[in-house]
């Protein structure tokens, strides 16, 4: 029992990493239509930049506050100049857009920082361990998985209680009539790429002490939010937290008996509510 | 909409010239040979510049055009320079072949070495095989022996060389109760086949395995029941990016704070830079060869201050392996008289003294390199070490590369 229990800690906390990027992925599909294969990409950029920030400044906490503003600077151009001008059109255009902004924001990467990783020091005050009884718990991790749920919390109120939420929502449901009813939809969309694109960029720096930066690292962690994504159902934010919650749950109990089966359980997991509910958990029908 | 096609097209120029970058490819060789005449001794690099072994990959090139250059400054081979030709295999292994085949008929090339991913190494074998040219595959795999042909030779370490030694001064000096975590692929599932047959002759109780996949960032799923077993060594045989996430992990947990320690089945100095201080302190690790290790073998220190007069760094692992294969085949050319490819393989077995002493041995072409035992610097280490940025192990044991260390001819 004691070790299920630690296996479930462990894995939800992880899960909240996951949650987070999950979120603003399907945000932004919500809005614009669109998949954001760039998303993994971005969130490497968010780790470097925060990197960066701790590597110059030696302040963690900073890069928390600065690689979000960063990526929402990035976010305000990549919005306006390369994805706006597409959304218009029918077809494939904007997803090969992200899917080509992927590769030229790795290979960026690995030409600005070089082909091998950088490792981020845990912050100090938070290096050291938890002790539960059954087991000792890493304190960064608690706080970083706090930090997550606080973030998830706070975008969910937005979502819900303000009256930006509510925009949000009508755009994602109808974004023509939003538009008759003199919603600035363009502003609108502009905002949800943004957040959702800061959201990535604190996922990568609170995971980045634990598991470093590398040039590859969001093209590794896209795979598994897309299943996270399709899991929670694309566009739902509750969705998202749910199989963010869900998928980090599975893989750690999974590798407690057989870890080689870690990888593939997430995939069976997803054919399963694939077949069940095509939709995703919480996805609107 | 002017605009956004003109920023577009900039993106696209971008993204050219990020490819372009990965094109090391068909420059031909290195400065003027100074002191030799004739025509050259032509050397085929085949390497893969794009990937995961990238940075590797260009320390290879660095190290050969280093090797190459001493050689021809000292007069060349048989009075002829060498000249080095560099292709990118890009990490593929039908274009690794491709490479060697363009190599040997365009380039008319006496010899291939190269490159890092065992596929390539198979494919290039498979080539050079069949046109009767040498090759010196030059990353770590226990998987060319059985396919070599009579040219080929391996100059990396293979780990049924480095087994004995290096299982046996852990299980002496570390602890006898291990927890064991191996790559799930090929290279872990050869390590785990050797602990199965050796634990019990060593003493040496396997408390719990972990096969994780390859590439896996996260290992705090593993950590509870590790943590619960209470090994007294955690032995990680995942390589390079995987193994600093697992320190990393298990540093945050807490694991290694208490009486376990923790033994690299392989690292590198890439690796260790990677990971830093924080992370390798006290943690120890199988090294093949060690830019450090210049009291114990002075040819290292030699090949280690030349190699970072000229590239600002010390030379890795993979650098030594191929600074020595250049020099064992200008050795071999120089003894045999001759390019002629049955004379030279001929006259490559034997010890050798470069970078550290190796033994290449006749009947299968592969090498006993010299392994070390290395524990992690803490920063303050490295700075009394007098090398704050690059002393990040000291040498704790070493067993030099000799005949003795090479399982049985035909095993």
């Amino acid at each position: 029992m004691e070790e299920v229990a630690s296996q479930v800690l462990v894995g939800l906390a992880n899960g909240v990493m996951l949650a987070l990027l999950a979120a603003g992925l399907s945000l932004i599909f919500g809005q614009m239509n669109v998949v954001n294969f760039a998303h993994g990409a971005i969130y490497a950029l968010g780790a470097y930049l925060g990197f960066l920030m701790v590597d110059r400044l030696g302040v963690f906490w900073l890069a928390l506050v600065g690689a979000p503003i960063g990526l929402i600077l990035v976010g305000i151009v990549t919005e306006r100049w390369l994805l706006r001008p597409l959304l218009d059109r029918t077809g494939l255009e904007p997803l090969l857009m992200t899917f080509g902004l992927s590769y030229v924001i790795t290979e960026s990467i690995r030409v600005g920082f070089g082909k091998i990783g950088k490792p981020v020091d845990i912050p100090g005050e938070l290096s050291g361990t938890i002790p539960l009884g059954f087991m000792d718990f890493s304190k960064y991790l608690a706080v970083a998985a706090a930090i997550g749920v606080v973030l998830l919390v706070l975008t969910w109120l937005v979502l819900e209680r303000t009256d930006l939420g509510r925009i949000i929502r009508a755009v994602a449901q109808d974004s023509a009539m939003s538009m008759a009813l003199g919603i600035d939809v363009i502003h609108v969309r502009r905002i949800v790429f943004c957040l959702g694109l800061a959201l990535a960029a604190l996922a990568a720096v609170l995971s980045a002490p634990l598991r470093g930066v590398h040039p590859d690292m969001g093209l590794e962690i896209l795979v598994t939010v897309f299943v996270v994504v399709v899991v929670g159902g694309l566009g739902s934010f509750g969705g998202s937290v749910a199989g963010g919650l869900l998928i980090g749950l599975v893989t750690s109990l999974v590798s407690m008996e057989w870890p080689q089966w870690k990888d593939v359980a997430i995939f069976i997991l997803m054919s399963l509510v694939l077949l069940a509910r095509p939709r995703g958990l919480l996805g609107r029908e | 909409m002017r605009k956004p096609l003109l920023l577009l097209a900039v993106w696209l120029a971008s993204l050219a010239v990020v490819a372009c970058a990965g094109e090391e490819a068909t420059t031909p060789g290195t400065g003027t040979p100074t002191g030799a005449s004739g025509q050259p001794i032509k050397i085929g690099l085949v390497l893969p510049f794009v990937g995961v072994y990238a940075s590797l990959a260009e320390s290879q090139a660095n190290a050969a055009r280093l090797a190459v250059d001493e050689i021809n400054a000292a007069g060349g081979v048989l009075g002829r320079p060498l000249q080095l030709i560099i292709r990118d295999d890009k990490l593929q292994t039908d274009e690794a072949a491709r490479q060697a085949q363009s190599l040997i008929q365009q380039e008319r090339v006496d010899m291939i070495a190269g490159t890092i991913h065992a596929g390539g190494n198979l494919a290039i074998n498979s080539v050079t095989k069949a046109a009767g040219v040498l090759y010196f595959a030059t990353s770590a795999t226990d998987t060319l022996r059985k396919e070599r042909g009579e040219y080929t030779f391996h100059t990396a370490w293979a780990q049924s060389a480095a087994a004995p030694f290096v299982l046996d001064w852990v299980s002496k000096n570390l602890g006898r109760r291990w927890w064991v975590i191996y790559p799930d692929y090929a290279y872990g599932h050869e390590w785990k086949a050797i602990l199965d047959r050796t634990a019990s002759r060593l003493g040496v109780t396997i408390v719990g395995e972990t096969m994780a996949p390859l590439g896996t960032t996260d290992f705090s799923s593993y950590i509870p029941s590790i943590a619960r077993a209470n090994p007294e060594v955690v032995y990680v045989f995942s390589a390079g990016g995987d193994m600093v996430n697992f320190f990393k992990q298990a540093t945050a947990f807490g694991l290694f704070d208490a009486d376990t320690k923790v033994m690299a089945g392989i690292t590198d100095l890439t690796i260790d830079k990677s990971a830093g201080y924080d992370l390798i302190a006290n943690t120890h690790a199988l090294l093949p060869f060690y830019w450090g290790a210049s009291s114990q073998y002075p040819s290292t220190g030699r090949f280690a201050q030349a190699y970072r007069a000229r590239y600002g760094v010390p030379p890795d692992g993979y650098a030594a392996i191929m600074y020595d294969t250049i020099k064992v085949y200008a050795e071999a050319v120089k003894k045999a008289g001759t390019t002629d490819p049955s004379r030279v393989a001929a006259a490559v077995p034997g010890s050798y003294d470069f970078t550290e002493p190796i033994f290449i041995r006749q009947c299968d072409g592969e090498i006993a390199r010299t392994m070390i035992v290395g524990r992690g610097n803490t920063a303050d280490q490295a700075r009394q070490a007098g090398d704050p940025e690059w002393a990040l192990r000291q040498v704790v044991a070493s067993a030099a590369g000799a005949e003795s260390m090479l399982p049985p001819c035909g095993q």
